[in-house]
């Protein structure tokens, strides 16, 4: 196949295909919602699939360009009128649009495999597209019978084709298309007439899909990320260089009163023409004059370069940002066909899809959703029958919605389904330890909801049942949390249940407070940040070497932030310490830093990969005269601390902190993410006679490492974040771990497993069978040389 | 280097036109003629690949010698920040070159040397390929040089055991030698101890 500047064909086949199957997808599952549409919305399909043949043909794909050439035939009926599209047809053409879809995504090599491979299903698809489907399905009617008739006379005004006699009931819809598509802003106001659901659905829906007006048509290009990035850091350095002019004017200005003082030092009182300083003095004039001018061109050119500057930052930086509706163009075809598999009846709706995001965080915020929306489906909606017996309409609504709200960007998925049970809810939270009876019963709403996102917790089969909620929240929780952000629940019994995720709208800018630790500035994220305070000496107690302080009715412990980085403690001002509390009600901490340099906003760069995964620190920023700095990850840094503090090893509390506390009992680290097991792994290792401390992941672990001396590492594989065996592969790899035991305990048991584990350097590899039979305290003896 | 001063880069203009002509139009000698001609008629004869384009860099009493095609600019001294968690000796930071935060080397360090106290026109040497970028802080740098491959001296044992470990051959220069780093070794020494 021939080249294209660098680009195979089939690249640009693949491209074209992508994003005509997206819209092929979206346009479908909108007609469907609302046949209606007809007329208007049948064009960019048609559009659609009619590119699609096109590019297949140049690249002599013929399997393609007969299956979409079959689809076209079936939009181009449909537009003249000569045939309605019934649901039947929408999930031929839904698969004749995933075979393509599956096209634009093999490489391509492998097109002659795929060819053969689907050979059978293609011609499958093109021949129910060719044979005629039985009209008036019952999908159809239904959505249809909501819809009032309208004035026909109505109908031509704006209808791109001449209303077809041939099918009475699209036409029977034209007025609405004409209502939409003349004013697709004012479809927020409802029209007088009576709406019905369906109908306000679709005017919903177009608030995200409607087409630009002509004129502000935009046109999207795919930009590799990368080059984004590098874009991002040469517009800030064209700022940053931008201000050197600053420099050199001021340099010109000096030279500018170095010749006044030249002028007033020659003279001005005589005046006589054979004066010999005469000459010397118009050059000192002339030269004036010249500077001046000069010093006025730069000052204009220093407005105009920031003013460019400035805003090509800006630019680049909002090149960043998608429309919401841009991240979930799998959701209304999941919901559809999850919907449809289960029986139940969704209208899904999509509500400020015009909504700024940024790319990063719209990209992972696809998994989270998919995973609550899933779960709104298959749990939160209840069936039709149920539905009508509890005298709610049969078809549930399902509300996906976008927006900004105080600097942060809301995202909430709103049912009206069953809602939690909190007694049900209760009652496990008590089966499972959480919490006693007594307290249990004080639970409510969002306290209460909590639980649902506690890893081994929401895993329970039980409380899938009792609540229909909670498979793997805690995944999503962790996801959110991992770009900054937080999630809530609020359900009512029997009326729905609200997921509520709160994101930052970038994690391109992120508003800091700068910090001083050892001569160095970091960048502390100010939404992670309860309070920067001074605390004078007086105000501090010291309790069993822990230094802290009386806060807002709390004791709050204090660190010293130099030795929890790693970097040697300074003397700051012994009077007064300079303490930033995080951390929230559950827990607060004060770090101890040198002192305060102010606030800023920050551009976030990633970190340079090479680094590797560092402890307590999230990324790099550029300060405004183009130092570096690190921005640190708080909720990292608030692990370490808990960490430390939650089994009293916190060191580095205060000044006279003591080194020697390694000679005594050997130290354990458990990493292991469900609690149980982590517990039950505690517990035998305390009874031991060892020093146990846990971590919840990897991660997590890793950075107790830093932080601790341990003798012996016990892990699992299965671990968010970072699993098992990166884990034992990274410690491997550094000096200070290399020689560290490590004993793997997992629940996978084949021997490619073990194999695995062992390869990355475990020093053991155990099933959790072994706690049972007693392989695992042999083992942790043995290899800790400690007698029976 | 020359200190620009505002007066050298913004004296009037029609002076520096007048330069300019001088310049531009001053009578060339017929051997710099000659040896144009002979330059120009070279191109053609690939001769290059003979020679090596290096970079040629002081840390204190050392002169080193930095594959051009290895050493990518020669950037302003800028500020290093100290990065936490990470010990490893020759680390001595991260500065920002070019809008770019890249980890800055302390191979005074790494190869036994003694930088100048203050060194009078210190420079940020920038090396490796576009995603193993690092900084090297150097006292001087003299510039680029072409040298003849085949007058690479092999290094004597006589120099410091860790900068021979790192030297590939020794560029002798007007009576100075010059120790020719080992690109790839250094860089993965470097970003070893990244981690």
């Amino acid at each position: 196949m021939s080249d294209l500047g660098g680009f195979s064909m089939f690249d640009l086949f693949r491209e074209e295909a992508e994003t005509h199957c997206a819209s092929l997808e979206s346009g479908l599952l909108k007609l469907e919602a609302n046949p209606t549409d007809g007329g208007v919305a049948i064009e960019p399909l048609m559009r659609a699939a009619h590119s699609v043949k096109g590019a297949a043909r140049i690249i002599g794909l013929d399997i393609a360009v007969g299956l979409a050439h079959a689809m076209e035939d079936i939009f181009v009926a449909v537009q003249d009128g000569k045939e309605i599209l019934v649901s039947e047809r929408v999930d031929q053409l839904l698969a004749g649009t995933d075979l393509l879809r599956s096209l634009s995504e093999i490489d391509e090599k492998a097109i002659e495999g795929w060819s053969a491979e689907h050979a059978s299903k293609i011609a499958e698809t093109i021949t129910a597209l060719e044979n005629s489907v039985a009209a008036g399905d019952a999908g159809i009617t239904e959505a249809l019978e909501p819809v009032p008739g309208p004035a026909p006379d109505q109908a031509p005004a704006l209808a791109s084709e001449p209303a077809p006699e041939l099918a009475p009931e699209p036409s029977a819809s034209y007025p609405k298309v004409t209502i939409e598509g003349a004013a697709p802003s004012s479809k927020t106001e409802s029209p007088g007439r009576p709406a019905t659901l369906v109908a306000s659905a679709a005017s919903a829906d177009l608030e995200s899909e409607a087409p630009p007006a002509q004129g502000e048509e935009t046109r999207t290009v795919r930009v590799d990320s990368s080059r984004l990035e590098r874009m991002m850091q040469l517009a800030g350095e064209v700022m940053i260089t931008s201000r050197r002019f600053q420099g050199i004017r001021e340099q010109a200005a000096k030279f500018d009163q170095r010749l006044e003082g030249m002028e007033s030092g020659v003279g001005s009182t005589l005046r006589d023409d054979r004066d010999p300083l005469r000459e010397l003095r118009r050059e000192i004039d002339e030269g004036r004059l010249a500077v001046t001018g000069l010093i006025d061109d730069l000052d204009g050119l220093l407005r105009r370069t920031e003013e460019i500057s400035a805003d090509l930052y800006g630019q680049v930086l909002g090149s960043r940002m998608r429309p919401f509706e841009d991240g979930g163009h799998g959701f209304p075809r999941m919901i559809r066909d999850l919907a449809k598999k289960l029986g139940k009846k969704v209208r899904f709706e999509v509500q400020g899809g015009r909504t700024r995001v940024d790319r990063e965080i719209l990209a992972s915020l696809e998994a989270p959703l998919t995973h609550v929306l899933r779960n709104a489906v298959d749990h939160g909606i209840e069936l039709p029958e149920v539905r009508r017996a509890t005298g709610k309409p049969e078809t549930a609504t399902l509300v996906l919605e976008a927006r900004h709200h105080a600097g942060m960007l809301l995202v909430r998925v709103r049912e009206d389904g069953g809602g939690i049970d909190p007694e049900a809810l209760r009652r496990k939270v008590v089966e499972r330890g959480f919490v006693d009876a007594t307290v249990a019963g004080r639970l409510e709403g969002p306290e209460l909801h909590d639980f649902l996102f506690l890893p081994g917790f929401s895993t329970a089969a039980a409380i899938t049942e009792v609540s229909g909620r909670g498979v793997g929240l805690d995944v999503v929780q962790s996801m959110v949390h991992e770009v900054g952000g937080a999630v809530r629940v609020e359900s009512t019994l029997g009326v729905g249940t609200t997921f509520e995720l709160q994101l930052p709208v970038t994690r391109s800018v992120v508003r800091a407070a700068l910090v001083e630790v050892d001569g160095e500035p970091f960048g502390l994220p100010l939404a992670r940040l309860s309070r920067v305070t001074r605390v004078p000496s007086s105000e501090i107690t010291t309790v069993e070497g822990r230094r802290q302080f009386q806060h807002e009715g709390g004791m709050i412990g204090l660190i010293r932030f130099a030795s929890l980085l790693g970097l040697p403690e300074t003397d700051g001002d012994p009077d007064v310490e300079s303490v930033v509390v995080v951390g929230d009600s559950t827990g607060r901490c004060g770090l101890v830093v040198d002192r305060f340099l102010g606030e800023q906003d920050l551009v976030v760069r990633r970190l340079d990969p090479r680094f590797g995964k560092m402890p307590h620190v999230g990324a790099a920023a550029m300060l405004e005269d183009g130092s570096p700095l690190f921005i640190l990850d708080v909720e990292d840094v608030l692990k370490s601390i808990r960490q430390l503090l939650g089994d009293g090893k916190l060191r580095g509390t205060g000044r006279e902190r003591t080194s020697n506390e390694m000679a005594r009992a050997k130290r354990v680290l458990v990493v292991e993410d469900s609690i149980t097991v982590r517990e039950v792994e505690r517990q035998i290792l305390s009874q031991m006679g060892l020093e146990v401390e846990t971590a919840v992941d990897g991660v997590d672990g890793w950075n107790a490492l830093q932080a601790g001396q341990y003798d012996l590492v016990v892990t699992d594989i299965d671990m968010p974040r970072m699993n098992g065996i990166e884990l034992v592969t990274t410690l491997r790899a550094d000096d200070r771990f290399k020689t560290i035991p490590v004993v793997v305990v997992s629940y996978k048991d084949r021997e490619a497993d073990r194999l695995a584990g062992m390869q990355a350097g475990a020093d053991a590899y155990l099933t959790k069978g072994s706690f049972r039979e007693g392989t695992f305290v042999t083992t942790v003896r043995d290899i800790l040389g400690i007698d029976a | 280097m020359i200190e620009h001063s505002p007066l050298n880069n913004n004296g009037d203009a029609a002076d520096s036109r007048l330069a300019m002509d001088r310049l531009l139009n001053r009578p060339i000698s017929s051997e710099t003629f000659d040896e144009n001609t002979r330059l120009v008629g070279q191109r053609h004869e690939e001769v290059e690949s003979d020679e090596l384009t290096v970079l040629i860099a002081r840390i204190g009493d050392e002169w080193l010698g930095f594959d051009a095609l290895f050493a990518y600019r020669v950037h302003e001294p800028a500020i290093i920040r100290r990065v936490p968690h990470r010990n490893a000796e020759h680390l001595a930071g991260v500065a920002a070159v070019d809008g770019e935060i890249v980890p800055a080397a302390r191979l005074d360090l790494l190869l036994d040397l003694v930088r100048d106290a203050s060194p009078t026109e210190p420079r940020f040497v920038v090396v490796g390929p576009p995603d193993r970028r690092w900084v090297i802080p150097v006292d001087e740098v003299e510039g680029m040089i072409q040298v003849p491959r085949a007058t690479i001296i092999d290094p004597p044992t006589t120099v410091s055991a860790s900068l021979h470990r790192h030297t590939i051959g020794l560029i002798s220069r007007d009576g100075r030698l010059a120790a020719l780093l080992d690109s790839d070794r250094l860089l993965n020494l470097l970003d070893g101890g990244l981690r």
